[in-house]
């Protein structure tokens, strides 16, 4: 087990984080979503007391217990009062070491996902993100998502859930961390008071494969009626978090898209109001990610738009960024670093998923020099190396046929335009 | 520069102060972090705007980001993100406020920029028209094209006839289209002036430094006559109302709004600690009835509007595929009628008021959280010491007080309801309806 501990004693709150690094991308491709759901199950019943008595018991401690999945881990999460702390920590343990595996609630939790699946269908913005995970990572386990599909969702089952839990909550993989009215000696004493019986065995996590990259220009249009606007998604595969590499692409990103002066808010915003927003960055995971960028232009205004950001795309790939646009985004990136470590609770969250990710410990501590280091050659480097604006996915959540015919006409070389029903996946 | 008041605030103090052009300051040193929060209030809010230029408040605060007599277009973002800060602003129905966190060696940056907009703005047609633009594709994204988006402007269409609560912040579409380079002007003119603002310093600043730059910087602009809003009483609503709109949703989506008292007012905490006891956590009622036993929703959630004048509680449910509205409401007026016969017990009103403070903690923890407290309470209510006496007042509620509370907020005759019904496009819906092919 893994314990990290952020002190202070400012105000009689602790936040609570326990992670395994084992997530939706570790899910087998035909069982996905199954940690989302098994995790969830968890809270569902534990050491004799139905969820109804762990609902109110959480509650009656200030909050409620988050179980959050995501692509590379999952997370147990609670902030309470200093003088809850030991009462949520022993409710913690029961849901982790001791569930009931109760099989009716865990035949109400796949109605509840499938529930989820229609209401995330409302939100545009997710959908592209969706979709966009699909057709980016394919095979891939980035291609998974949290939820799992309509067509996953049926085969989840206790037995599923339990080879899960056996398979993950181990303390070999547990990050234990505490931030703020505690100390290193109470923390530790805690972890064992509360966690000691957990299983050993567990790792590090998953070892991801190389991501595919395709070729061409290729679109997909994610079809939804009576859209007034467009959400796009546009990317490629990029450098692992933790690289040169990587540090080299964070700073031509930041240039690119990653500040509300850069290159893509400046174009698409503030001198045409194309977008509300206007954003560009590359993931940082365990596995390597992708550069990705959005923009959400009227549907009018589409095309213009689109044609717009893959020239910008083009022309920041292949000339790549000028001295100037280096110092603002080094200067940028290094000073900004000072508000993701601020608070107790910030600097669990930066340890946590370091932790998670299998990234140094230190990386927070040299940041600033790393990201100082970056040259002009550097990023120019970097960028050949993984950059081909040629070689696009694209994803549109629109009306499709209002916009297809503009696209189509809008002279881009798509090497592919595919049509798919917004609620078929 | 003098002392209006000072309140502690944990183990910091809080210092109200104000210039002679009408100027407040409220400064809290917090050493946590090298970093520090400066965001200036202003009260205007879509609430102050007449039909025809619905939206210029919000409209307005995009142009804050333009240009001054000093600044270029833009230059006021590049200086700050050199800095290593970020800046944005929010409008609401009572205030806009502009907020930016940057490292603590930066608070002279601050309050030259900050100062500046306040006095120097200048505006050109260009930058007119490309944020009106902007801010259509910003309607869109949070109201056309987002059903939630779209129904809570209906709700708040359908409960208010006369007051400006009718009108969303953002505006309609068809005002945002029609306000002139001059309206701004004119509303630039009338509301932004130092009697109409307050400048919120959080953060590893010292005190006497940023009060003497202040003053050095604020003290000369003149303070304005700025016009009182108009006394709008909305007329008691005497029926219910209801609108029921086709949306590509899977299920009936469902907002309910039961008229509600004011921020400050004596019932606020009480309604919260009801709210709570409703919705608050997977333990409260409505949760456990609707998405735990009944399975007839996937989410519900519900809070009152924490605005200066009566608004809305206001309640929203998802339905599950196969649940409707109907059956939804059946449930929640069961419900309602419970809390309306009965007191909750000890235990819901204490579970109820945790989960009140723990999650007033969280919001507190970093600069910014306690500036945006101070300055939503201070503008709101007109005193910033409300922050610290809402603690007490949950730790006062007793099952009586939410009792009584509920049966002033629940009254049927002064409830509004919009419902979001499928418009048939989904395609399991269809599927499920035998229709295919």
């Amino acid at each position: 087990m893994k314990i990290l501990v952020e002190e202070n004693h400012d105000l009689p709150l602790v936040r609570v984080q326990l992670g395994f690094p084992s997530g939706a991308a570790d899910d087998p491709s035909e069982i996905d979503g199954l940690c989302n759901f098994s995790s969830e199950l968890l809270g569902r019943g534990a050491a004799g007391r139905s969820r109804a008595d762990l609902d109110r018991a959480f509650d009656a401690l200030g909050g409620s217990l988050d179980i959050i999945t995501d692509l590379d881990g999952v997370y147990f999460e609670l902030t309470v009062l200093r003088d809850k702390l030991d009462a949520a920590l022993g409710l913690i343990s029961d849901v982790l070491l001791r569930p009931d595996w109760p099989v009716l609630e865990a035949e109400k939790l796949v109605r509840e996902i499938d529930g989820q699946l229609d209401e995330m269908r409302d939100d545009d913005g997710q959908l592209a993100r969706r979709f966009f995970g699909r057709t980016l990572y394919g095979e891939h386990p980035y291609g998974r998502t949290i939820l799992g599909s309509k067509q996953t969702v049926a085969k989840f089952d206790v037995a599923a859930a339990k080879a899960w839990h056996e398979r993950v909550v181990r303390t070999g993989s547990l990050v234990f961390g505490l931030a703020g009215d505690v100390n290193r000696a109470e923390t530790e004493a805690l972890a064992q008071k509360y966690l000691g019986a957990m299983p050993a065995g567990g790792g590090p996590g998953i070892v991801y494969p190389p991501t595919a990259r395709r070729q061409g220009l290729r679109v997909t249009l994610v079809d939804k009626p009576e859209r007034t606007q467009s959400q796009i998604l546009w990317g490629q595969p990029a450098a692992k978090w933790g690289t040169p590499e990587f540090f080299a692409l964070q700073v031509a990103t930041c240039a690119y898209g990653g500040t509300f002066t850069a290159r893509l808010m400046n174009e698409v915003r503030s001198k045409r109001g194309f977008s509300y927003g206007a954003s560009a960055r590359v993931g940082q995971g365990r596995g390597t990610k992708a550069l990705v960028a959005h923009i959400f232009p009227s549907l009018e205004q589409t095309a213009e738009a689109l044609k717009l950001v893959l020239d910008l795309h083009a022309d920041w790939v292949t000339r790549g960024i000028t001295d100037e646009e280096l110092n603002f985004a080094k200067q940028y990136l290094s000073r900004s670093f000072a508000f993701t470590i601020s608070t107790p609770e910030d600097r669990l969250e930066l340890a946590m998923s370091l932790a998670l990710a299998g990234m140094p410990a230190d990386h927070g501590d040299k940041f600033t020099a790393r990201i100082n280091a970056v040259t002009l050659e550097d990023t120019r480097r970097a960028m050949a190396a993984y950059l081909t604006p040629g070689d696009l996915e694209i994803v549109i959540v629109c009306t499709a046929d209002e916009l297809q015919p503009k696209l189509e006409a809008s002279g881009i070389a798509f090497s592919a335009i595919e049509v798919v029903p917004y609620d078929s996946y | 520069m003098k002392v209006v008041s000072e309140h502690p605030f944990g183990t910091l103090v809080t210092r109200h102060y104000q210039l002679e052009n009408g100027l407040q300051v409220l400064f809290t040193r917090d050493p946590a972090a090298p970093v520090f929060a400066y965001q200036t209030w202003f009260a205007v809010g879509s609430r102050h705007e007449k039909e025809g230029t619905t939206g210029i408040a919000h409209l307005f605060e995009h142009l804050m980001f333009n240009q001054t007599e000093t600044h270029a277009p833009g230059e006021l973002d590049r200086l700050i993100e050199a800095a290593g800060g970020d800046t944005n602003a929010a409008t609401w129905v009572d205030w806009t406020y502009y907020r930016d966190n940057l490292p603590s060696s930066e608070l002279q940056l601050a309050v030259d920029l900050e100062a500046d907009r306040m006095a120097h703005l200048t505006l050109g047609e260009k930058q007119v028209e490309s944020e009106r633009e902007v801010v259509m594709n910003e309607r869109r994204f949070r109201v056309e094209d987002d059903v939630d988006g779209t129904l809570n402007e209906e709700l708040y269409k359908l409960a208010f006839e006369k007051h400006p609560y009718h009108w969303p912040t953002i505006g309609w579409m068809r005002d945002i289209k029609n306000i002139t380079i001059e309206d701004c002007r004119n509303f630039y003119r009338t509301y932004y002036s130092p009697n109409n603002a307050t400048v919120v310093v959080v953060g590893d600043v010292d005190e006497k430094s940023t009060l003497d730059l202040i003053a050095a910087k604020y003290g000369a602009i003149p303070a304005q006559k700025v016009p009182a809003p108009r006394s709008i009483i909305e007329p008691a609503q005497e029926a219910e109302r209801r609108a029921v709109f086709a949306k590509p949703v899977a299920a009936d989506k469902l907002r309910l709004g039961y008229k509600s008292p004011p921020m400050g007012h004596a019932d606020y905490p009480r309604l919260e600690v009801l709210s709570e006891i409703l919705f608050g956590g997977n333990s409260a009622r409505m949760h456990r009835r609707l998405v735990v036993d009944d399975e007839r929703c996937v989410s519900v959630s519900a809070g009152l509007a924490p605005f200066r004048e009566p608004g809305l509680y206001e309640i929203a449910c998802s339905c599950k595929r196969g649940h409707n509205a109907a059956e939804v409401l059946a449930v929640l007026d069961e419900e309602l009628t419970r809390v309306l016969v009965a007191p909750p017990t000890a235990e819901e009103v204490e579970i109820a008021r945790t989960r009140l403070l723990t999650r007033l903690y969280r919001e507190l923890r970093p600069p910014g959280g306690k500036a945006e407290a101070l300055g939503h309470y201070h503008v709101t209510t007109g005193d910033y010491r409300y922050l610290f006496a809402i603690g007490d007042a949950y730790r006062a509620v007793t099952p009586a007080d939410v009792h009584a509370a509920a049966q002033r907020l629940l009254v049927a005759a002064q409830r509004t309801i919009i419902i979001a019904e499928p418009d048939g496009s989904d395609v399991d819906d269809a599927e499920e309806g035998g229709e295919e092919e």
